[in-house]
C-alpha cells in the first residue's frame, strides 16, 4: 500500500496580480521505503508539491493521503504535531538553529517531542556519528561547511524517527564532493532505516543515484 | 532549552539588543533615582513638620480644637500621660499650653502661637533645642524667659536680651499679658514655622493666667515608622472623652503630600515603562521579521504555536529583565553613594525651606517601590511581547520557506 | 530634491509597523509632555496671578526699610501727586494704596488676633475682586467707618453683620489704637489663614484708627502685561528711587519664586527621562533601518549614486519620522489642551485643602502657548538629528566589495 497518495492536487498562488497555477491535476502515490527524486526545472512546481505532501501548505483544490488520511482535514495544530512525529524536513539553506551546536540542532526535535533527556542526547550523538560529524558535534552552525550542516539537518531529520523525509533541493548549495557525502548518507539510512526520502532537485548527479524520479514541468507530473 | 534559545537568541544581534536594555536600565535608574528625591523630600517635609511642632499625635479637649480658647483645658493632663506612656511604640509625651497671642515689640506687633511648656519634657519630642542659633534654650536665669524664630525677630525687630510683650485672653476672656526677655532665637528648616510660634515656659504662663497647672494639648512621638492611626485607636480607648489626631489629619496638606508623592510616581514610572515598550516591541518585531526563515523551519519540523509565542514572549522577557536588574542595580548603587554624601540644595533652599526641607537631601527608595518597579517591567514586557510574538504565530511556514 | 522625498518615503513604508511604532512612540511622548507641561505652567500662572491680585500687585512701593522691618513707623506718605506721577507712567493699569497691621479683635467673651488691612475699596475691588467674595451684608466705600470680616473670623467671634466689634493695636508712633467698629459684610476668602484673620476697612478708617494721616504701608502697581514689568520697574525706579523702597513680586515673594523653580526644575527632568527613552528608541529604529539596508547601500554606491546623496535620503527619513510624530503630536493636542484651558480642573478633597493651605484656590488651570508646541518640534527634531549620526557615520565607512561579498 502506498503511504502518500495524491489526488488531483492543486495550487494556485494569489499573490500577484496574475494568478500562478503552481501544481495542476497531479496524482501520485509513493510506496513505504522508496527513495525518490522530484526534478524539473526552476518554477516547475518542486517546492510546492514538497511543501503539500509535508503538510506546510493547503492545497487550493485535491488531496494529500497519508496513511488514508486526508491531512487538511487536521487542525493547525493537530497538523504541527503530525509533522513532528511522521515528517523529517531537509532545506535547500539547511536552517538550523545558529545559537545551538550541531548536537543540540538534533536534539531539539526529540525535546519538542518531550523525550528523557538522557535519551535525547544519546541518540543525537548517535545520529551525528551517523553523518560523519561525531568530532563535530560541539560546534555551532558557524563553524561548519555547508556540507557539514546539511548533514546536521539531514540528522535532524530523522531524528524524528518520521515515516519519510522530505528534502528540498538538500544539495543545490553543496559542491559535488559534499553532495556525493550527504547522499551516501540518506541511502545508507533509507537501506538500513526504511526511512521514505523524497527530494527534489534539478541536480544530474543526483537523479542518477534516485530510485524512481518523478518528473514536474509547469506544474504537471511529466513522467514517472 | 526554550530558555537557553531565547537568552542567546538576544546576543544575535548584540548592538540592537544592547540599545534597548541602556535605554531600560537608563530610564529606570533616571526616574527611580528622580522619585527617591521626590521621596526624600516629602519624607523630610513631613518628618521637620513633626519635630518641630506637630508631633505624631495630639490630645486636646474636644471644645478646644473649635475654639482654641483655654478655657477648654485638658483635665487631667498628667495622668492620661502616666497612661498612654505604657504603649510601647511611644517615644515621649510632652504637656503644653497652646495660646493665641499678639507679640508686640516697640517696633512692631505680630499674631504668633505661644507655646508654654516643660523645657525637659518638650526636648524629648521635638528638636527646637537643637536649631538653636542664638542664645540658649531656657538653660537661663531670666524671668520669663522666652524662645523664638529669627524670622519673628526680624520682623520685631528685637535681639537676644530684648524684651517682647505677649498679649492673650486668660481664663475668663480678660485681656492680660506679661513682658518676656528672649533667651534664645531659634531656626528650624521651615521659615514659616520660624515667623509663628514662641516658645515660653507653662508655669510663667499659669502666673500670668493666675491658674494652677493647666495643659491644653499632650503631644505624643511615636518610634519612626510605628503606625501612627493604630496608636492614635489605642490611645482614644485610653482617653475616650479627649479628642485625639494624627499629624495625617492635623495637617491634610503633609498627608497629600504623602499620597501625591507614590502616586504621581507611580503614573510617572508607568509613562516611562510605557514608552520604552515602543522601542522594546520594534527591536522583538525586527528580531522576528529577520527570523522568518528560522521561524518557519521551526514550525514545519513541528515547534508548536504556543511554544514559538512562549519562545518570543520569554526573549523579550530577558530583555527587559535584564535591563530592569542593571537600572535597578545603578539606582543601588547611586542611592548608596548619596545617602552617604546627600544632595546639597542650597541654591534653592530660600524655596524650599518655605516647605521645611533641609539644604541637603539624602534621598532613599521606600522597598516597595523596588517591587512594583519589578513588577511594572515584566507587565510591560508581556505587553511589548504581544506584537511581535503574534506576527510569529501569523507566519506561514510554506510562504516564508519559498523565499 | 523631490525624488528624494519620494524615495524616503516610500522607503519608510517598506517596513510599515517600525514605521508606525517608531512614529506612535514620538506621538505619545509629545502629547503627554505637551499635557503635563501645559498643566504645570498654566499651575504656575495660577499661582502667580493669585499672588499677584490678591497680596502684592506686580510692583510695591514701601517706605524704606519696611519689607524688613514690618511696622508703622516705616510707613510712607501717599499724596496725590505721588498717585498721579506713578499712574501716568505707560502701562500702568492702578495704583493700589494699603496699610497693613496687627491688632486683637473683640467681641463679647472673645479676643482674637486679626490682621486689620485698610484699602481704597474701588481701586482694591478691580485689583482684587474682594466684592464678589461677599456673602453677607454690603460692601464698604471710601469714608465709611464699617468693616468686612473674612467669614471664618466672624464664626470665630460670632459676628454678623450690624455687630460691633472692638479693635486694639499699637498706632503710629506708638500710640495706642482702639476703636469700636461695625461690621459692613462678611466675606469669604478661599485661603484658610486669612479667612481666620482678615478685617478690611476703608484707608481713611485705618489711618484714623492707627493715627497715620496720609500714610500708608505699601502701594500696589498693577500692568497691563507681564513683558512691560522691567521697564516699568525701571522708570519707577530712577524717579523714586531715592525716597522708596521699589520691589517687584518676584522679590517678594522669592519663596515662592524657587518653589515654583525647584517644581518647574522637577518637571523638566522628568520630561527630559521621557524624552531619552524616546531618543533610544528612534536611535534603535534608526540602526536596524541602517543594518539591514547595508547591502542596498552598497548596491547603490556600486551602480554611481554618490554616498553625500544616500545619506542626505537617510537624513530625510528619518526627519519625517520625528516631523510626523511631533507634528501629529501637536496637532492633537490642541484642541484637548484648548479644551483643558476652557475647562479647568476643579480639585476636591485633600489636594484642594493642601493648595487652599498654601493660599490659592483648588484649581488646574492649562496654559497654551506656542512656544510650549515649538519647544517639542526641536527637541524632537535634535533627538533625531543624533540618532541620524549613526547611519551617516555608517555610510561614510561602507567599503562596496566587503559589503556585498558578506
Amino acid at each position: 500500500m502506498s503511504i502518500i497518495s495524491t489526488e488531483n492536487l492543486n495550487k494556485t498562488y494569489h499573490e500577484s496580480e496574475v494568478p500562478v497555477h503552481a501544481l495542476k491535476d497531479v496524482n501520485l502515490n509513493i510506496e513505504q521505503g522508496e527513495f525518490t527524486a522530484v526534478v524539473g526545472p526552476s518554477g516547475s512546481g518542486k517546492s510546492t508539491l514538497l511543501h503539500l505532501i509535508g503538510g506546510l501548505d493547503i492545497p487550493s483544490a485535491g488531496k494529500v493521503i497519508i496513511d488514508g488520511i486526508d491531512i487538511n482535514t487536521f487542525s493547525g495544530s493537530k497538523l504541527t504535531e503530525y509533522r513532528l512525529y511522521n515528517i523529517g524536513f531537509v532545506f535547500q539553506a539547511y536552517n538550523l538553529l545558529p545559537v545551538l551546536s550541531a548536537v543540540e540542532n538534533v536534539e531539539f526535535i526529540m525535546l519538542l517531542q518531550k523525550k528523557a533527556k538522557q535519551q535525547r542526547r544519546k541518540r543525537a550523538l548517535e545520529l551525528i556519528d551517523a553523518v560523519g560529524l561525531a568530532g563535530r558535534a560541539g560546534h555551532k552552525p558557524v563553524q561548519l561547511s555547508g556540507g557539514e550542516q546539511q548533514r546536521v539537518a539531514v540528522a535532524r531529520a530523522i531524528a524524528s524517527n518520521p515515516k519519510y523525509v522530505l528534502a528540498d533541493e538538500p544539495t543545490a548549495n553543496l559542491d559535488s564532493h559534499s553532495a556525493g557525502i550527504l547522499l551516501d548518507i540518506m541511502e545508507s539510512l533509507n537501506n538500513n532505516l526504511e526511512t521514505t526520502f523524497i527530494f527534489s532537485t534539478h541536480d544530474e548527479r543526483v537523479v542518477r543515484r534516485a530510485r524512481r524520479v518523478i518528473e514536474l514541468e509547469d506544474g504537471k507530473v511529466k513522467g514517472i | 532549552m526554550v530558555t537557553g534559545i531565547a537568552w542567546k537568541n538576544i546576543w544575535r544581534n548584540k548592538t540592537r539588543s544592547l540599545i534597548i536594555i541602556s535605554a531600560i536600565a537608563i530610564g529606570l535608574c533616571c526616574s527611580l533615582l528622580s522619585s527617591s528625591i521626590s521621596f526624600a523630600m516629602g519624607e523630610q517635609m513631613i518628618q521637620s513638620a513633626i519635630r518641630t511642632r506637630l508631633s505624631d499625635i495630639q490630645i486636646h479637649n474636644p471644645k478646644f480644637t473649635k475654639d482654641k480658647n483655654i478655657h477648654f483645658f485638658i483635665a487631667n493632663a498628667a495622668d492620661i500621660v502616666n497612661q498612654i506612656e505604657k504603649n510601647p511604640k511611644l517615644v515621649a509625651a510632652s504637656k503644653r499650653v497652646t495660646i493665641n497671642a499678639m507679640v508686640s515689640s516697640p517696633a512692631s506687633a505680630a499674631g504668633v502661637l505661644v507655646l508654654g511648656i516643660d523645657p525637659g519634657e518638650e526636648k524629648s519630642i521635638s528638636n527646637i533645642n537643637n536649631s538653636i542659633s542664638k542664645g540658649n534654650y531656657f538653660q537661663t536665669d531670666l524671668r520669663y524667659p522666652v524662645v523664638l524664630g529669627e524670622k519673628l525677630a526680624s520682623t520685631l525687630d528685637v535681639q537676644l536680651g530684648s524684651k517682647i510683650v505677649l498679649t492673650f485672653q486668660d481664663i475668663s476672656g480678660e485681656l492680660t499679658g506679661g513682658a518676656f526677655r528672649i533667651a534664645g532665637i531659634f531656626r528650624t528648616v521651615s521659615s514659616e514655622f520660624d515667623r509663628s510660634n514662641v516658645f515660653v515656659l507653662a508655669s510663667d504662663l499659669w502666673d500670668l493666667l493666675q491658674t494652677d497647672t493647666l495643659y491644653t494639648e499632650i503631644a505624643v512621638l511615636l518610634n519612626r515608622g510605628a503606625n501612627v492611626d493604630s496608636a492614635a485607636q489605642s490611645i482614644r480607648k485610653i482617653v475616650p472623652d479627649m479628642k485625639v489626631d494624627t499629624w495625617r489629619t492635623l495637617a491634610p496638606e503633609l498627608s497629600y503630600i504623602e499620597e501625591t508623592t507614590s502616586v504621581s510616581l507611580f503614573i510617572f514610572m508607568g509613562v516611562i515603562l510605557m514608552a520604552l515598550t515602543f522601542g522594546t516591541t520594534n527591536s522583538m518585531l525586527m528580531a522576528v521579521l529577520e527570523r522568518r526563515r528560522e521561524l518557519g523551519m521551526l514550525m514545519a519540523v513541528g515547534m508548536s504555536g504556543k511554544s514559538i509565542f512562549l519562545m518570543i514572549v520569554l526573549e523579550t522577557f530577558f530583555l527587559s529583565l535584564t535591563g530592569a536588574l542593571a537600572g535597578l542595580a545603578f539606582t543601588l548603587i547611586f542611592l548608596i553613594l548619596l545617602s552617604c554624601t546627600g544632595i546639597d540644595l542650597s541654591y534653592f533652599a530660600k524655596g524650599l525651606s518655605e516647605y521645611g526641607i533641609a539644604e541637603i537631601l539624602f534621598p532613599y527608595l521606600p522597598g516597595f517601590m523596588f517591587a512594583a518597579v519589578t513588577i511594572m517591567v515584566i507587565i510591560t514586557a508581556i505587553i511589548s511581547a504581544l506584537f511581535p510574538a503574534l506576527k510569529a504565530l501569523r507566519l506561514r511556514p510554506a510562504q516564508v520557506l519559498r523565499m | 530634491m523631490n525624488m528624494y522625498f519620494i524615495l524616503a518615503w516610500r522607503n519608510l513604508w517598506r517596513n510599515s509597523h517600525r514605521t508606525i511604532i517608531t512614529v506612535s512612540s514620538i506621538f505619545f511622548a509629545v502629547l503627554l509632555v505637551l499635557f503635563t507641561r501645559s498643566m504645570q505652567l498654566g499651575t504656575y500662572e495660577h499661582i502667580i496671578t493669585s499672588t499677584l491680585s490678591v497680596y502684592t500687585g506686580f510692583i510695591q512701593l514701601h517706605g524704606i526699610g519696611y519689607w524688613d522691618e514690618r511696622s508703622l513707623e516705616n510707613s510712607m506718605l501717599l499724596t496725590d501727586s505721588l498717585t498721579g506721577q506713578i499712574s501716568r507712567l505707560q502701562h500702568v493699569t492702578a495704583v493700589v494704596p494699603r496699610i497693613e497691621t496687627f491688632a486683637l479683635a473683640s467681641s463679647g467673651e472673645n479676643t482674637t488676633g486679626v490682621t486689620v488691612t485698610g484699602i481704597d475699596p474701588q481701586k482694591e475691588d478691580r485689583m482684587s475682586k474682594l466684592s464678589e467674595k461677599l456673602v453677607k451684608g454690603h460692601y464698604i466705600h471710601s469714608g465709611c467707618t464699617g468693616i468686612l470680616v473674612a467669614k471664618g473670623l466672624s464664626e470665630n467671634l460670632r459676628l454678623s453683620p450690624g455687630d460691633s466689634v472692638v479693635l486694639l493695636s499699637q498706632g503710629y508712633h506708638g500710640t495706642n489704637a482702639a476703636g469700636l467698629y461695625y461690621v459692613n459684610g462678611i466675606v469669604d476668602l478661599p485661603v484658610p489663614d486669612l479667612n481666620q484673620s482678615m478685617v478690611y476697612m476703608s484707608l481713611d478708617a485705618a489711618q484714623y484708627f492707627l493715627s497715620m494721616y496720609s500714610r500708608v504701608t505699601s502701594v500696589a502697581v498693577m500692568i497691563d502685561d507681564p513683558d512691560h514689568l522691567s521697564s516699568v520697574e525701571k522708570k519707577l525706579k530712577d524717579s523714586l528711587g531715592m525716597k522708596y523702597e521699589i520691589m517687584n513680586w518676584r522679590e517678594m515673594v522669592p519663596e515662592l519664586v524657587q518653589s515654583i523653580e525647584i517644581d518647574n526644575a522637577g518637571g523638566i527632568i522628568m520630561l527630559g527621562i521621557l524624552y531619552v527613552v524616546i531618543g533610544f528608541g528612534i536611535f534603535g529604529t534608526v540602526m536596524m533601518m541602517t543594518e539591514e539596508r547595508k547591502r542596498e547601500f552598497a548596491i547603490l554606491l556600486a551602480v554611481g549614486m554618490k554616498k553625500l546623496r544616500i545619506q542626505l535620503m537617510i537624513i530625510l527619513e528619518t526627519m519625517i519620522i520625528g516631523l510626523v510624530g511631533v507634528v501629529c503630536g501637536i496637532l492633537f493636542s490642541i484642541p484637548l489642551l484648548f479644551y483643558m484651558k476652557a475647562h479647568p480642573i476643579h480639585l476636591s478633597g485633600t489636594a484642594a485643602e493642601a493648595m487652599l493651605k498654601y493660599g490659592f484656590e483648588p484649581l488646574i488651570p492649562f496654559l497654551v502657548d506656542v512656544s510650549l508646541f515649538l519647544k517639542q518640534l526641536i527637541a524632537v527634531l535634535v533627538i533625531a538629528a543624533i540618532a541620524v549620526i549613526y547611519p551617516l557615520w555608517t555610510i561614510s565607512r561602507l567599503k562596496i566589495s566587503k559589503t556585498l561579498h558578506a
